[in-house]
This record gives structure tokens, sequence and C-alpha cells, in this order.
């Protein structure tokens, strides 16, 4: 399997609408929750391709959504 | 005392700061670590009680201020990708998907966490025997979904897939199922009838 990243969100809709626009752009991605590693109680995160990654940011930053990127 | 300050920082990103910080520091050092929300530090307090590390904590207005001494505690290693895991033990129960949102309330929402349970399912110490889907759970085996990815991994494990015929036929999936047998209603009736637990997310 390729490398994997994280993208961590403010709160659970932010997750759904940042799914929506990364599924249609077609990105291949999925939803995990946040490993306990990170935390234990922060909900649901996006793990995309690292390949993808600062593609799928931009897109992110053009709809100005707040995340974070987290590299395992 | 040295100071975190992970104040505009939204949460995990505190408690990923501190962990980082911790590994850096020595044994006895003291720490202040300033967070401005709630689940924040609802999160870091855990940790530290978790790890065995008493904490001091202070508000004041949005401020949260957590206060501790580092001593020796086990930060848990970074766990192994999924795919490195061995087979685990088969349980004597079934999972039924029965629509491709879990609970009931909003839909969006159910349908986010029923992609992040599928994606827990081989996390579990147990796996299931099989997973049967009906109604609109078999729009979760579509192919090139990130869902129906994540059950031919399952299946992968040796968790047999079962899709309702009927359902399959009436969401227009036939030749378009990234995963799963397809099966009729007495297989369906019967599985529910027999011995295994059923969950039903």
């Amino acid at each position: 399997m390729d490398d994997r990243c994280l993208i961590l969100f403010q709160n659970v809709h932010i997750v759904i609408k940042s799914e929506q626009l990364i599924r249609s752009k077609g990105f291949e991605y999925q939803i995990i929750p946040v490993p306990s590693n990170i935390s234990s109680e922060c909900g649901m995160c996006i793990e995309i391709s690292t390949i993808n990654s600062s593609e799928v940011c931009l897109l992110l930053d053009l709809k100005q959504i707040n995340y974070h990127l987290y590299t395992k | 005392m040295r100071v975190i300050d992970c104040k505009g920082l939204i949460c995990p990103m505190p408690l990923i700061e501190t962990k980082k910080v911790i590994r850096e520091s020595k044994i006895g050092d003291e720490l202040l670590v300033e967070v401005d929300n709630e689940t924040s530090f609802n999160n870091l307090s855990h940790f530290l009680n978790d790890n065995g590390l008493t904490f001091e904590h202070s508000k004041e207005g949005i401020i949260y201020r957590i206060k501790f001494i580092v001593k020796e505690l086990q930060i848990k290693p970074q766990e192994n990708k999924v795919d490195s895991k061995p087979l685990a033990n088969h349980g004597n129960y079934i999972i039924v998907f029965s629509s491709n949102s879990m609970g009931s309330g909003d839909d969006d929402l159910g349908k986010l966490l029923m992609k992040g349970y599928i994606n827990t399912i081989d996390q579990l110490e147990t796996l299931p025997q099989e997973i049967i889907c009906y109604n609109s759970g078999v729009t979760l085996a579509t192919k090139g979904s990130d869902s129906g990815k994540s059950l031919k991994r399952i299946e992968g494990l040796g968790v047999k897939i079962s899709v309702c015929g009927t359902c399959v036929d009436f969401f227009g999936l036939k030749d378009n199922l990234e995963v799963g047998t397809i099966t009729n209603m007495l297989y369906i009736a019967g599985k529910l009838a027999g011995d295994s637990r059923i969950v039903k997310p």
C-alpha cells in the first residue's frame, strides 16, 4: 500500500463537506475514526494517499476549509 | 517551566504537540499547556490520566491551562498499518448492513459513521463470520467506492460478504459490484434465523 496521510477537521460537519468535495474530484480516500494514538474522542477523519495530499489540500484551501494534515 | 502554547489549535493538534514536547523532555521537567477549547482540554486530560500523569488545571476566560511534571510514561507507539495485522479470529456473529447509514437521525452523518464503522471492522479482535447487505446496504459494495474497497479488504481477511440480489437489481448494481456474492431471501432469512448473533449497526 502507498503512503497514507490523515486530514483532520474541526468537526464532523466539515468532515462531511470535505468528503463530498474530495469525492467529487475523484480522489481516492477513506473515512476512518481518528486513530487512538492521536485522539480518542475527536471523531472521524479522512485518509488519503500522500501522493495526492498537496492537490487535496489545495482543494480544501480554495474552499477555505480549516484542516490539519497529519502524516503518519 | 516550558509553556506549550496551543491556543488557536483545534483538537487533536494540542495533544499531538504535547506528546511531541513530552518526548523531547526529561523526567522531572515541568510543562504548561495552554488551549482555548474544551474538546482539546478534555482530550489532553484524558491522555494525561490514561498515562498516570497527575496535573493541575485552571481556566481563565476561554483559556485552559494544564500543568504537569513529566515522568516516565508509555506513549503508545504508532499503530501498524491494518494490512500488516495477522488474521483475527472469527466470532460467532454476522454483521447486517440494512442500509448505507449507521443509526437514524441525520442521513449525512449516518453515511459518514457507516464508513468509519466499516473501516474499523478489521481492527476488531474477533471478525464477523459474514457481512450481509440488503436494501441500501448493498450500495456500500459499489465498484470503485471507498466503502466497496474497504469491504473488499475485509473479504480478504476471510469474511464472507453476501448481498441481496433483489436489492442489487433495484439499485442497478448488477455489473457494478466491487465485492460480494449475490444471494436470495431464503439464504438471508436462514442466516437471520440461525445461531449466530446479528449485529446491526
